[in-house]
């Protein structure tokens, strides 16, 4: 289980102000935003590379605040798969067992399941530079499953895929997850995405989360009409308007919503 | 155009009366052997043309004449060589269906013909230019072509003292010098201790410039700035410094010397100096190495469990390896070619370059010329292996793959 407690940071335009935020042992939770809302900065903040200035992360009850991004364990996965273009692809997939030292025959096993459990066989031969998007980021999440993390942070990973790659890929997370139970949070501005992958939403917006649940709950209750824009729900929906203020009291365009774009670009 | 058997004899009827005509000139230009090898020569020529131009738009035909006047102007008239001008316009018409080999038989009247005390420096960097510019013909604009071009042959101007020195003496007389013990110690100096200063820049330049390259603190410009301080103070300077610092009548230097460290002249003194001048160019290079290598693959790298120290080593240092390496060789060229520093401050042992100066000094231009030569040879050699040696290394990023023209 994951618990981020009241984080705050500050870090240029870039800023987090007392985020909560709870995800439960082989929860996928989707954290949907628009661009420069904060996601990956919280994502980062969570890995390990930037420290708050202020609040707690809790790691199944352990306190990970001041670890290094090293120590934490957590698999992280980038927009762009960020594959060491140095290395093969089983170069890539088992660097991390390389750097904690796991023994081969044990590091070769874990490898070989991977490779089998996301049908990487054919691209094994093939230089890391030439792999297409999907292949890439397959691998990469390969990497990234390869150490056993306790959480997996998905930053983004199929925005810089092609319609048909992103349908796969969209599939084999949905596949893995159900398959390995993994704790799993998934930033994206894609609403498809979190309809498709979320057993729980948390909406993002100008470094806070504005609301969290189940996607029934949110459709139910969005809780301000920028939550129910972004998550394309008629106008119409009705929106209590108390929570609303309470949820971004001084947050400029948010309320009422005139001026927030809820399709922002990533 | 076709031509007809017709009109093939009514020109060698043509041709024909010309020679006769020049035979029966009061002074005949030519003997008659002499006269009638002309004549069947330019039957040859023309046979060839007509061959080769049957199909050829007018304008092609008239620069084949062209080219025929310039070289009869310049062979025979200017020159008043009858037999080179019977093989060159042999070769002429011969070679003037491929616009190719035409170009290199211009290159080659022009080397050898025009300028001829130069002609293998000449010839050779002139072919090797053409050569590219051909190959790239049908991917460049015209634009990029002249460019190139005009720039590859002003930069064989400034190359040419070197090509033309490197052609200077015989084998023999090289192998003669380079047996000289002076000589070979000073090569041997040289070379090792341009090798030494180049790894002990490495050593702190590497770890300087990862951490310049990842952290950004006030006052790094001035840092950055600092880094080429070198480069800008002029050698003898630099010599200056280190004897007031290092030299036998300073306090560190002769402190040093009462522990039997002497600074200046040993091999110590040497390597301090060419540290000092070489510095810059590795600092400077692999800074940018590292910078080029994206963050997010560090990133990566530690998420999976690798310390900072680990994924310098496994990702950071690999992957700028090819900078490194070519700012090593910077820094090891600075380092060989250094002289004014080394010549004030660490003047004994004698490097490879202080010797050129002492022998020119000592005996004049002829006996310090095949040393000259000899290092030249040998640091071009260490160069261009070093340059072999980067292909060999990874590259951080994916380079663009060359879009073909259809």
């Amino acid at each position: 289980m994951i618990e981020v407690q009241h984080l705050g940071c500050g870090f240029g335009d870039f800023a987090l102000d007392d985020v909560s935020l709870r995800i439960g042992k082989g929860e996928y939770c989707v954290l949907l935003g628009p661009s420069g809302c904060g996601k990956s900065v919280l994502l980062q903040t969570i890995a390990g590379f930037f420290p708050p200035t202020v609040g707690r992360i809790l790691v199944d009850g352990r306190d990970v605040t001041a670890q290094a991004p090293e120590q934490r364990n957590i698999g992280l996965v980038f927009q762009q798969a960020a594959l060491f273009p140095h290395l093969s692809v089983r170069g890539n997939i088992e660097y991390g067992l390389r750097a904690r030292r796991v023994p081969g025959v044990e590091a070769r096993r874990t490898v070989d399941e991977l490779i089998d459990r996301l049908g990487l066989g054919a691209v094994l031969p093939r230089p890391v530079a030439t792999l297409s998007g999907g292949e890439a980021q397959r691998v990469a999440i390969a990497r990234a499953l390869a150490v056993r993390p306790v959480l997996l942070l998905l930053d983004e990973p199929l925005s810089a895929l092609d319609h048909n790659a992103r349908l796969e890929l969209q599939a084999e997370l949905a596949r893995l997850h159900k398959e390995l139970g993994l704790t799993t949070l998934h930033v994206t501005h894609s609403r498809d995405e979190a309809a498709a992958l979320g057993d729980s939403l948390a909406v993002m917006l100008g470094g806070r989360i504005v609301q969290t649940g189940t996607l029934a709950e949110l459709r139910e209750k969005p809780r301000c009409p920028f939550v129910a824009r972004f998550l394309g729900l008629d106008s119409s929906t009705a929106v209590s308007r108390p929570l609303c203020v309470a949820a971004c009291l001084d947050e400029p365009g948010c309320c009422p919503c005139e001026g927030v774009d809820g399709k922002g670009e990533g | 155009m076709k031509v007809a058997a017709k009109q093939i004899g009514a020109a060698i009827v043509v041709l024909a009366a010309i020679h006769v005509g020049l035979g029966l000139l009061p002074e005949p230009p030519f003997t008659v052997p002499m006269n009638l090898v002309l004549f069947f020569t330019n039957v040859f020529v023309f046979h060839a043309a007509a061959a080769t131009l049957a199909r050829r738009s007018a304008r092609t035909v008239g620069l084949f004449l062209v080219g025929y006047f310039v070289l009869f102007l310049l062979v025979l008239v200017l020159l008043g060589k009858t037999p080179l001008f019977i093989l060159l316009v042999v070769a002429y018409a011969s070679l003037f269906a491929s616009p190719v080999l035409l170009g290199f038989f211009v290159i080659f009247v022009l080397s050898f013909v025009l300028l001829q005390p130069y002609a293998f420096e000449t010839f050779v960097p002139l072919a090797l230019i053409y050569s590219t510019l051909w190959r790239v013909r049908r991917v460049t604009s015209r634009f990029v072509r002249i460019c190139l071009g005009c720039g590859l042959v002003a930069f064989g101007i400034v190359l040419f003292p070197l090509i033309h020195l490197a052609g200077e003496d015989s084998v023999q007389t090289l192998w003669r010098t380079f047996v000289r013990p002076e000589v070979r110690d000073a090569l041997w100096l040289s070379l090792a201790s341009s090798t030494l200063a180049t790894l002990v820049v490495g050593l702190w330049g590497i770890p300087l410039a990862y951490a310049l390259a990842r952290v950004d603190f006030p006052g790094k410009r001035w840092v950055e700035s600092l880094v080429d301080v070198p480069i800008l103070v002029p050698q003898s300077v630099a010599g200056v410094a280190l004897i007031v610092l290092l030299g036998p009548g300073s306090i560190l230097g002769g402190a040093l010397e009462s522990l039997h460290l002497p600074i200046s002249g040993s091999l110590v003194g040497v390597v301090i100096a060419q540290v000092f001048v070489a510095a810059p160019f590795l600092i400077k290079t692999t800074m940018t190495a590292f910078e080029s290598v994206p963050l997010r693959l560090e990133l990566a790298s530690r998420s999976l469990g690798a310390s900072p120290a680990a994924t310098f080593w496994r990702i950071s240092l690999p992957l700028a390896s090819r900078g490194i390496l070519v700012g090593g060789t910077l820094a090891w060229a600075r380092a060989i070619s250094e002289f004014g520093c080394i010549v004030l401050f660490a003047s004994s042992p004698v490097t490879a370059p202080v010797l050129v100066h002492t022998e020119f000094l000592r005996a004049g231009v002829s006996e310090s010329r095949p040393i000259a030569v000899l290092l030249l040879v040998i640091c071009l050699w260490v160069f261009v292996m070093l340059q072999f040696g980067q292909t060999l290394m990874p590259f951080a990023l994916r380079r663009p793959r060359r879009e073909r023209r259809p």
